[in-house]
């Protein structure tokens, strides 16, 4: 038998590669950020200079600051609702025994598969004045004419486009939840009179998959924040602002401003958000959780 | 312990389908197969069509008169076979160091006691939460210094490790016994040699799951490329894709084009492994 030291050393050898990979290029990178947001730099020079809360405050100062975070939070609120609810009822559809739901679900989850890039850039020539969309809506008697460039409809433009895309992501991960639930549950509520699809729904389905919304819920949260590229190829944050979110934000500070030190607020900023989120979450659904 | 179940095609109400039922979830069958299909069959005709019918919004439903040129003419433009290199270049080192760190890591956590374990394991899994954008200022800086950026180790070395790859490992590894370790090394076997041709021979659905999602994040990646590339040679496909738009801003069909040569690897590792792509993104909101 080998001796436990001599395994406590093999241990710490297969642990050091992900583990100084991890320090290298995720804890110390959070600790220089925390620690540049109190400096003043501009990305260039050799001096930074220490700056208390003066990055944070010129941050609060900047004309567009307000209407960055507003936009956040349409954004995040505007992707993560409609991707969940229609990932949800595409679950429910393709769970059915329905002819052709395999190939439904193929062609729903598509979208995730192709690059933000791609999907972007597409959905910018949709959009453009002789485009798709302007056809069709066209027969409503609408005339929009360019989606992006027009300052109402690039914030939702941008958003339908991103919830194209996750929504089915979000049906695969609710469909592994549905999968978990015992036909038997369902056989028990019948006797007990829930017959109707709405009401198995409501009573039974719902309920338990509170834990598969939970981590839908995190993991869309974590990606619509994070959402770069989408902006970057359809609006370039534009038109007047109306698209630039906290991430375009903070990059446009950094390498088109080179005020590294407020961009390094802004993220700091953007890190706090996502944590406390991701901690509301993890207490909402776990003080008072349904016992499994 | 996490057992994976695969997206069964078995459904719960397992009554026969009536054909009342039928007519009840058509509509919204065909009406999400539109919504989510339709787009991919416009880019593909957008990609067929001239450019003159595109600007004037004139492109028939059905392009009758294919322009196959269109395809050639894309490849040529951004200097497409250099990008597609790169990317592969990028994403398989990626997708290997990944499955290397994660199932050392893995395994470390599954099967070896040591003080702290659980507080590593944590420590990995944290990782997952914060965006890269948050931590990309310092990573960016980290790489000018190291006279990094435009090379190759910009685009791989900061990627090496995926919290979600050892989370995997460690999950599959739990599910395989511990007395297969012991016996291996009763005959002699060094942990590393019990990992290497016991263990991970057994995990092969871990490492095509990781493998698969790795490769095909890496092919569609653009933040990370787009701050540590500087010139045409080091770009990935994606911003090739990029640089087409600004350059060539009005040439839709061309860029409709690419975007079509561009999704075609990641198409086809989803049809290769449509299982384990969809039980890993399942994976991704089960409870370990």
């Amino acid at each position: 038998m080998v001796g436990q030291r001599h395994l406590w050393w093999w241990a710490m050898l297969f642990l050091l590669p992900a583990v100084i990979l991890t320090l290298v290029f995720f804890y110390y990178p959070m600790g220089y950020i925390v620690w540049l947001s109190t400096h003043h730099w501009n990305g260039l020079s050799t001096i930074k200079p220490f700056s208390g809360f003066s990055e944070y405050t010129h941050l609060f100062q900047e004309s567009i600051f307000g209407q960055v975070i507003r936009n956040t939070v349409i954004f995040v609120v505007g992707t993560v609702i409609p991707s969940i609810v229609i990932g949800l009822g595409l679950a429910l559809l393709v769970n059915r025994p329905l002819p052709f739901r395999s190939l439904l679900r193929g062609i729903s989850f598509a979208p995730y598969l192709v690059s933000f890039v791609s999907a972007g850039l597409a959905w910018v020539w949709m959009g453009s004045s002789n485009g798709l969309f302007n056809h069709l809506l066209g027969f409503l008697g609408l005339h929009p004419g360019n989606l992006v460039s027009n300052p109402t409809y690039a914030m939702p433009y941008v958003i339908a486009m991103y919830t194209w895309k996750m929504a089915g992501y979000n049906m695969v991960l609710y469909l592994a939840g549905l999968q978990t639930i015992p036909r038997e549950i369902y056989e028990a509520g019948a006797i007990d009179g829930l017959k109707d699809g709405w009401t198995q729904f409501r009573m039974i389905t719902w309920p338990l998959l509170r834990e598969t919304t939970f981590f839908v819920i995190i993991i869309n949260l974590i990606f619509s924040f994070r959402a770069f590229s989408a902006i970057y190829v359809m609006t370039g944050g534009g038109p007047i602002h109306a698209t630039t979110t906290l991430v375009y934000y903070i990059w446009r500070l950094a390498f088109v401003h080179n005020s590294w030190g407020q961009a390094a607020a802004a993220s700091t900023l953007l890190l706090v958000i996502v944590l406390l989120l991701t901690v509301g979450m993890v207490r909402y659904f776990t003080t008072d959780a349904t016992p499994h | 312990m996490m057992r994976l179940h695969p997206i069964s095609t078995a459904p719960h109400q397992n009554t026969q389908i009536h054909k009342q039922a039928l007519w009840r979830y058509l509509p919204w069958m065909i009406a999400a197969a539109v919504v989510f299909g339709f787009p991919f069959y416009w880019i593909i005709v957008g990609s067929l069509s001239s450019n003159t019918a595109i600007s004037t919004g004139s492109i028939p439903l059905f392009p009758l008169h294919p322009d196959w040129m269109n395809y050639l003419h894309a490849w040529k433009y951004t200097n497409f076979g250099r990008q597609f290199l790169n990317t592969l270049i990028m994403a398989l080192s990626v997708t290997i160091a990944q499955v290397l760190t994660s199932s050392m890591a893995g395994f470390a956590l599954a099967h070896m006691k040591f003080p702290g374990r659980q507080t590593i394991f944590i420590g990995f899994i944290a990782t997952l939460i914060v965006p890269f954008q948050v931590i990309a200022l310092p990573i960016f800086v980290l790489m000018a210094d190291l006279h990094w950026i435009n090379t190759f180790g910009a685009l791989i070395v900061p990627t090496a490790v995926n919290a979600f790859g050892i989370f995997l490992y460690r999950q599959f590894f739990l599910t395989i016994p511990e007395s297969f370790q012991e016996a291996a090394m009763l005959d002699g076997a060094t942990p590393w040699q019990v990992l290497w041709h016991v263990y991970l021979p057994l995990a092969k659905p871990a490492t095509v799951t990781l493998s698969l999602l790795t490769f095909i994040a890496e092919w569609n990646s653009f933040y990370l490329p787009f701050l540590f590339t500087e010139t045409k040679s080091m770009y990935t496909v994606q911003l090739g894709l990029v640089a087409f738009q600004g350059e060539f801003s009005t040439i839709y069909n061309l860029l409709m084009a690419a975007t079509v040569f561009i999704s075609i690897p990641v198409f086809i590792l989803y049809i290769l492994g449509q299982r384990a792509i969809v039980e890993g993104i399942a994976t991704t909101g089960t409870k370990g």
